[in-house]
This record gives C-alpha cells, sequence and structure tokens, in this order.
C-alpha cells in the first residue's frame, strides 16, 4: 500500500460506486442535456403508446385491456431502438475515443480489478441511454398493468432483453478495442451488429435456428407476442407463425424453453466477448482466445449447430413447419432438396467460423520469435500448447476435424430418418464436401502463418475472389458451365455446392435420375472435377505446409540454438 | 505511511521490449533506490518510453524481469498499480470532464479513502496551482494546465514510485518552478520518481541519479557525481582575477594546466587533473605569486554536461 490516503481495496469497493461508471455520470448525466432527451423520449414514448392504444381502442373497437397490450409492441421497438442501437453506438465511440486518446491507459494502472473496470465502461458508457430507457418504463408498466399481462412473463422477457442488450454492448466494446477512430468504431461495430444479430439469424429460417437466439426475437414471439397478437396476427400470418414456432425450442430431442435456450446462448457469447476485452484489457497484443478456448469454441459452435437441425432432419412435423413453408420459396421439390441446402449452409458455416477462429489465433512470426526468445531466457526449449506465440496448428486441426464430425453426424441421422431416401454413394461423392472444407481450413492456416493476416488476405482474394468473379461472367454470359468449373477451381464458393450437390444425387438416386440441382455438363465429369480441385488443395497444403515446416525448424534453431 | 522496507524501487534484470524485428530495450539492467530521483535521458528512439511503459506496466517486456518495490511486474500489477503513479508523455484529459470530477474518478479508482476524497482532490488541485480551475471543465484547459492537471492525478493515491515521461515540457517558466520544488519535495519524503526529459538543465536541479540511452541501450547510469567523475577525471576550475592574470597563466603553465583565457572579462577556466585535497595548494600559490583572486571555484558536471561527454566518447 502506498499512502495514508488510500484504503484497502476490497472494502473500498464495497463501500465506493464503481469509478468508471461514475466518469461516465458525471460526464453524460449533464442536466442541461438530459433535459432535452428527457423532453424528446417522453414524447415519443407517450405518443407510441397513445397513438396505438388510442387507434386501437376507438377505432377497431377493442377492448381496452388488449388495447393497452397492444401498444406494448411499439414501446418495446422505441426501448430496441435505445438500448441495442443507440447504446451499442455509444459503446463503441466511447470507448474507442478513450482508447485512441490513450485515456485507457490512466484506467489499466489504477488497483481496479480488469473485471471492475470492463463493467464499468459496460455499464457506464451507456448510461444515458439507459436511464431514457428507464423513462419508457411507466408506460410499459401501465400498459401491462392495464393490459393484465403476466408480470412474470414480462420479468423473463426482460431478462432475456437485457441479456441481447449486453452481447450487443459487448461486441462494442470488442471491436472499439481493435479500432481507434471512433467513427470506424461505431461504423465497425454497427457492421458487426448488423451481421451477427440481424443478418446471421436469417440462417435460422432454413433450420439453423440457433442463431436467432442471439436477439431476443425468440423469446419476444414465444413470451410477449401471444399476448400481444389478437389485433396482428389476423393481419399478419408471419407472426401468426412465428409464435407457434417459438412456444418451444427443440434441440437434439430436448424441448426447451426458448427464455432459457436463449439465455444459454447468450450467456456463452457473453462470456467469449468478456473474455475477449478482458485478455485484451491485460495486454493489447494478447489473441483474442486461448487456442484451447478457441477449440471449446469451435466444439460448442458445432455441438450447437447440428442439435438446432436435428429435430429437423429426424421429425416430421418440425421438418413440415419449417422446410415445407418455405418450399416455394426455394424451389425445395423434395426432402433432398432440404438436405442439400442443410449440408451446404453447414459446411460453410463451419469453413467460414473455422477459418475465423484460426485467424483469432495464429500468431505472427514476431510473436513466435518474442515467445522462443522469452522462452529460451527462462532455459525452456518448447513454448506452451496455449502460449499465443504457440502455432494454431492444434486448432485448425481440431477444427478440421469437428467439421468432419458434425458432417458425419449430420448424414447418420438423415440416412436413418424416413424424411430422406438415400442410398450409400461412392467414397469420393461422400467424404468430398468435408474434405475440401478441411483443405481450406489448413490452406487459411498455412497462409495465415507464413503470410501474415494482411498479405493472407490479399492472396485469398486473388485465388478465391478473381476466379469466382470469371466464373460468375462465364456462366452468367457465356454459358461455359465446364469451363467456369475449372477457371474457378481455387474458389471454394462454387466448389462447396458442387461437391455437395454431387453428393446429395449420388445418394439419393444414384446415376440414374437428377434432381436438377446441376446443369447436365457437370454432371458427365464431375468426378474428374472434384478430384481435380481437391487434389490442388491438398498439393498447396503440402507445398505450404513443407515451407510452414521449415520455418519452425529454422527460427527454433535461430531462437533456442 | 508505507516504505519499500529495503527493497530498491525498481529493479530490471535483462529486460528487453522488441517491436516486430526492432529491438527498443536491450537487456537493460537496472537498480533504482528508494528515495531517488532519476533522470532518464537520451535522444528521441532510444527506448525511454518503451522503458517506462514497462516499469508502469502498460506493456510487457519481450522478456527478462521487472520487479518494482520487489514486486514483479508480471505476476502481481495489482499490487503495482498501488504503488505507483505514471505521467505520459503529453498526457490526455477527460474533455467533458470538470477538473474535480476528474480528480474525484480517479481518487475512486485509487480506493481513496471516501472521508478524505474530497479533501484530496482539493489538496492536490492546491499543489498544481489549479484550485481557480476546480470547476472548469479540463478540456478547456490550456497545453501546461492540462500537463498539471494530470500530475494532480498522478500524485492523488501519494504513489511511492512515480514514472514521469516529459513532465514539464509543456510548462511555462513559473510552473516549471513550481515543478522542481514539487520533485524535491518528493524526494525529501521518500518518493522514487524516474524522470524522463529532454530539458537536460532541468534535470540538474533535482535528479541524483541518471541513465543515458541511446538506441535501446543503457550506456550511463548513476548518481551524477559518480558518473562525473567517471567520465572525467580532470575538475573543471574557474578563477576570476582582477589583477596578475599574465602571472596566473605562467604560474598554471608551469604546473603543466592547460587554461582557456578571457582576458575581457578577467576569467580563467582550467581542467585541473589533482585531487580536491590540492586546490587550497593551488589557490595559495596563486595569491603568493602576486595575482588577486575574486572567485575560485569548481565547476560542477550537470547533465548537459555528462551526456555530451559521453555521446562523444561514444562517437569516438
Amino acid at each position: 500500500m502506498s499512502g495514508h490516503v488510500v484504503d484497502s481495496p476490497p472494502a473500498a469497493a464495497a463501500a465506493t460506486l464503481n469509478a468508471i461508471w461514475v466518469k461516465s455520470a458525471y460526464a453524460r448525466l449533464r442536466p442541461r442535456a438530459m433535459l432535452a432527451w428527457l423532453v424528446i423520449v417522453l414524447s415519443v414514448a407517450a405518443f407510441l403508446y397513445l397513438v396505438v392504444y388510442l387507434v386501437t381502442a376507438e377505432h377497431r373497437y377493442l377492448q381496452h385491456e388488449q388495447a393497452a397490450k397492444t401498444a406494448l409492441l411499439p414501446l418495446i421497438i422505441l426501448q430496441a431502438f435505445i438500448l441495442m442501437v443507440m447504446g451499442t453506438a455509444t459503446v463503441a465511440s466511447g470507448f474507442a475515443r478513450e482508447r485512441g486518446a490513450e485515456l485507457l491507459d490512466y484506467h489499466r494502472l489504477t488497483p481496479m480489478s480488469p473485471s471492475s473496470k470492463i463493467l464499468g465502461f459496460l455499464f457506464g458508457l451507456p448510461v444515458r441511454e439507459y436511464l431514457l430507457f428507464a423513462l419508457t418504463l411507466p408506460f410499459v408498466g401501465y400498459a401491462a398493468m392495464r393490459g393484465d399481462l403476466s408480470p412474470w412473463k414480462l420479468l423473463l422477457f426482460y431478462a432475456v432483453f437485457f441479456c441481447s442488450t449486453w452481447v450487443y454492448h459487448m461486441t462494442a466494446l470488442v471491436a472499439a478495442m481493435c479500432v481507434k477512430r471512433p467513427w470506424s468504431a461505431q461504423a465497425i461495430t454497427l457492421g458487426m451488429v448488423a451481421g451477427l444479430y440481424l443478418v446471421l439469424p436469417q440462417l435460422g429460417r432454413i433450420g439453423f435456428t440457433i442463431f436467432e437466439f442471439l436477439t431476443v426475437r425468440p423469446t419476444f414471439y414465444g413470451m410477449v407476442a401471444g399476448e400481444v397478437s389478437d389485433v396482428t396476427a389476423r393481419r399478419n400470418p408471419f407472426f401468426e407463425y412465428q409464435i407457434q414456432r417459438w412456444q418451444q425450442v427443440e434441440f437434439f430431442n430436448l424441448s426447451l424453453s426458448p427464455v432459457l435456450f436463449s439465455l444459454l446462448v447468450e450467456g456463452f457469447v457473453l462470456l467469449s466477448l468478456f473474455l475477449v476485452v478482458h485478455r485484451k484489457w491485460r495486454n493489447e497484443q494478447h489473441h483474442p482466445f486461448p487456442k484451447l478456448y478457441a477449440i471449446f469454441c469451435g466444439l460448442v459452435v458445432h455441438v450447437v449447430l447440428v442439435g438446432s437441425i436435428w429435430p429437423f432432419i429426424t421429425r416430421l412435423e418440425k421438418y413440415n413447419l419449417l422446410y415445407g413453408r418455405m418450399r416455394g420459396a426455394l424451389r425445395l421439390d423434395s426432402s433432398m432438396h432440404a438436405l442439400l441446402l442443410i449440408l451446404f449452409v453447414l459446411l460453410a458455416v463451419c469453413g467460414v467460423g473455422g477459418g475465423v477462429l484460426i485467424q483469432l489465433v495464429s500468431p505472427t512470426i514476431q510473436t513466435m520469435r518474442s515467445g522462443l526468445r522469452r522462452a529460451r531466457k527462462i532455459g525452456s526449449r518448447r513454448l506452451s500448447f496455449n502460449s499465443d506465440a504457440a502455432s494454431a496448428l492444434p486448432v485448425a486441426l481440431a477444427v478440421s476435424g469437428l467439421t468432419f464430425v458434425s458432417y458425419s453426424a449430420i448424414l447418420a441421422v438423415a440416412s436413418h430418418s424416413s424424411l430422406f431416401d438415400m442410398q450409400p454413394t461412392s467414397w469420393l461423392a461422400h467424404w468430398a464436401p468435408p474434405l475440401l472444407i478441411g483443405l481450406l481450413l489448413m490452406f487459411v492456416f498455412l497462409l495465415s502463418e507464413l503470410l501474415g493476416v494482411k498479405v493472407m488476405a490479399f492472396t485469398l482474394f486473388v485465388l478465391w475472389m478473381i476466379p469466382f468473379f470469371v466464373q460468375v461472367i462465364l456462366l452468367g454470359a457465356f454459358g461455359r458451365e465446364v469451363l467456369a468449373v475449372y477457371v474457378g477451381l481455387t474458389s471454394p464458393f462454387l466448389d462447396l455446392y458442387l461437391v455437395c450437390a454431387n453428393f446429395v444425387e449420388h445418394a439419393h438416386t444414384g446415376d440414374a435420375v437428377t434432381l436438377d440441382i446441376m446443369p447436365a455438363s457437370w454432371r458427365t465429369g464431375i468426378d474428374a472435377m472434384i478430384l481435380s480441385m481437391l487434389s490442388l488443395y491438398a498439393a498447396a497444403v503440402l507445398a505450404l505446409g513443407g515451407l510452414w515446416w521449415r520455418r519452425h525448424t529454422n527460427l527454433r534453431r535461430v531462437e533456442l540454438g | 505511511m508505507m516504505t519499500l522496507s529495503g527493497q530498491p524501487a525498481i529493479r530490471t534484470v535483462d529486460m528487453r521490449v522488441d517491436y516486430d524485428d526492432l529491438t527498443a530495450v536491450h537487456d537493460l539492467n537496472l537498480t533504482i533506490e528508494p528515495g531517488e530521483v532519476f533522470g532518464l535521458i537520451g535522444p528521441n528512439g532510444a527506448g525511454k518510453t518503451s522503458t517506462l511503459r514497462v516499469l508502469g506496466t502498460l506493456q510487457q517486456p519481450t522478456y527478462g524481469q521487472v520487479h518494482i518495490a520487489g514486486y514483479d511486474v508480471e505476476e502481481h500489477p495489482a499490487e503495482i498499480h498501488r504503488l505507483l503513479g505514471f505521467m505520459p508523455d503529453a498526457p490526455p484529459v477527460y474533455d467533458d470532464l470538470k477538473c474535480w470530477e476528474m480528480l474525484d474518478v480517479f481518487a475512486r479508482a485509487y480506493f481513496v479513502d471516501r472521508r478524505q476524497r474530497r479533501k484530496r482532490v482539493d489538496q492536490c488541485l492546491a499543489d498544481v496551482e489549479l484550485t481557480a480551475k476546480r470547476n472548469v471543465l479540463a478540456g478547456t484547459l490550456s497545453r501546461g494546465m492540462k500537463q498539471r492537471l494530470i500530475l494532480a492525478k498522478t500524485l492523488l493515491h501519494d504513489p511511492l514510485v512515480l514514472l514521469l515521461d516529459e513532465p514539464a515540457s509543456g510548462l511555462d517558466p513559473m510552473a516549471r518552478i513550481e515543478f522542481r520544488h514539487l520533485m524535491r519535495n518528493l524526494a525529501a519524503r521518500g518518493r522514487t520518481v524516474i524522470v524522463s526529459s529532454h530539458i537536460l538543465s532541468e534535470l540538474s536541479d533535482f535528479c541524483t541519479s541518471i541513465g543515458i540511452m541511446e538506441k535501446g541501450l543503457l550506456v550511463e547510469s548513476g548518481r551524477i557525481e559518480q558518473i562525473a567523475s567517471r567520465i572525467n577525471s580532470h575538475r573543471k576550475l574557474i578563477i576570476e582575477v582582477t589583477a596578475g592574470m599574465d602571472i596566473a597563466q605562467r604560474l598554471l603553465g608551469e604546473r603543466g594546466i592547460v587554461v582557456s583565457v578571457d582576458a575581457a572579462i578577467g576569467r580563467i577556466i582550467l581542467e585541473f587533473p589533482g585531487t580536491e585535497a590540492e586546490l587550497p595548494g593551488l589557490l595559495a600559490a596563486l595569491v603568493t605569486g602576486g595575482v588577486s583572486v575574486k572567485a575560485f571555484y569548481e565547476k560542477k558536471m550537470g547533465v548537459e554536461d555528462i551526456l555530451l561527454r559521453v555521446g562523444a566518447r561514444r562517437v569516438s
């Protein structure tokens, strides 16, 4: 302890408010600025409540209870806007500003624990938004009371609502940890939030419902929407469909409450994001995850992917609820079309997710060198598995292996399900899809460790995007189907579709009848095409693997002696 | 009040800092005892700021051990944070907080006793002469005032070890005088201070020891007088005479001493190879020889002289 003026931390921490929260409260709750916000939010909330309540009660002759409940919907949207949109933007820009101005260093030096500092920023930066949210609560309370809405349901809904909010805010902290300029951080955060929590949940429409639980929607439809649906459902069948869909969550053979499942999924995401910020807080140069946690993340993602698709490929009523509805929209003429879609999305998600994980924990050559120097200094000849300086090879192998396991699990379940008419296929047709993803993941891993992120990104653009563009032109403008495949052999987009479609065609009918999922010209030489693409990537992986091994050996020899 | 109980205030063993392929600090071995005011000097890019950031736990060394008051920086950062005050170069402030609010926030962050917090904030504002700006937004302060505010923040929890990176660069002359007093006061109270600065003349006024860094290497370190005697075996004497300049030059020449003379103001500057005990003899010889001596004194080597001498030595 330094001076006579300082308390012992645990006692002091209990007796005082979080300093970082207090800082935000001082800066963002000044009466003059607050007064303007207060007037705006109260007016908008009152307007929304009254306009919906009065219109439904007076012009559509609903009972006052029902009208009051209906008015909840716009209020919840307003609350979501305040906390999830405004709050997230504030967290991102505020944190990035402090980091950019190097004000964060002051907080790094205080004896508060890293966790309490992170919580201080998490709840402090959007302090104004929390207060504005609180201003809308009397309207919600009145509507709930007037509409005789179950307080328990409302409480559970808000538990998930806040959990989602914190997930968004933590996403903002993570983004701002990586970007210094406030406006860039804000834009990147909003992009991340839109991607992770608006675009990705769309995969729920084809069975990967897990992504929908990153949002408050399943809980809203499962818990609250039923109460306010009398008016809306009659006019909106989609609303009714969602209410029916989210009464229970099917996961493997379990039926869970959407609240519990949302809390579990969001809790895991929150924990992972917290871990990232915590590690970055202690040292900005740290990787977001230790390698073991990256493998654990991969495992969790694979389990929830398979678990969420499981009911739709094992139970007819679930299958019909989902794929029956989209038959027209996606031209799903048979269950094998649905299987193609499932396999394609599963492998694409495994590939992209695995690639991102590998990227996050791959060391640069400088990190490796520093790690080896540190090891030499303490008399060790090896790096610990979890060290940032250690190679990401175990992670690359683990996520590739997990892709094989998930793919095999889905196929094993599908082949025993009465929903799919499947028969054994050739070895190549069966294993080409996960093999392609495995090779791609190893390719990305090797490029990443050999070239670093920026050069790797450029290399992948040249190898994947340019052939893809040419492919599209050849297919769209000239109808050169076979040439397009060979030109784009290095580009994984069509490759993945090709291997999945080939498997589904073989599994469905052998070679006799087609499902019309690929051009006839592809069908004749498809094995050669698939073999070519796999061989190309296998050769690239072997060649890069040789280079990687040589570099590792040299580096160890130079640094460890 | 806690003391360092026999531990060095700062001790580094083979501390190295790499940035990609560049080595910013090369196997630094440094020990600073409690109560010292240590000036860390060197040209831009010498590795001073990297050293301070590692000592301040803001950056991990590539390898090596760093102990502050006996605590390892990697293993016990929380303990070190309680002992340490760090003021970065060109320190930023919270533009949207008033001066007292900013200090109050950090007083809370350092767990300053709740009952003393307000008093402590006011005391620190007074120490840096910012009481009049107590209720002013920090963003509206001048650069020098911002620097003083951050100095106040650094002193809030009465740290045992202070790391100050260019603390006086934005201060006006009056504030610099105040700053020098503050440094002396801190040293008198047993606080250990490391100051990195380009303003060498100021360092001479309050530093008890210095370290000279160049290209990541600590090329000299120790107490100023020790370094001075190490790098310069001759004493620099100044003799002012009112009459007998020629005699003085002759007498000194007979002893083999090279002198430089400014006859217009009657000043002789010379490098004396003897010991301190031989100085009265030299003065007596001049006086008895008929020289009217007005002043006779030894010019102590300043930090500037040391840096120049070390630089010249390394170049040669």
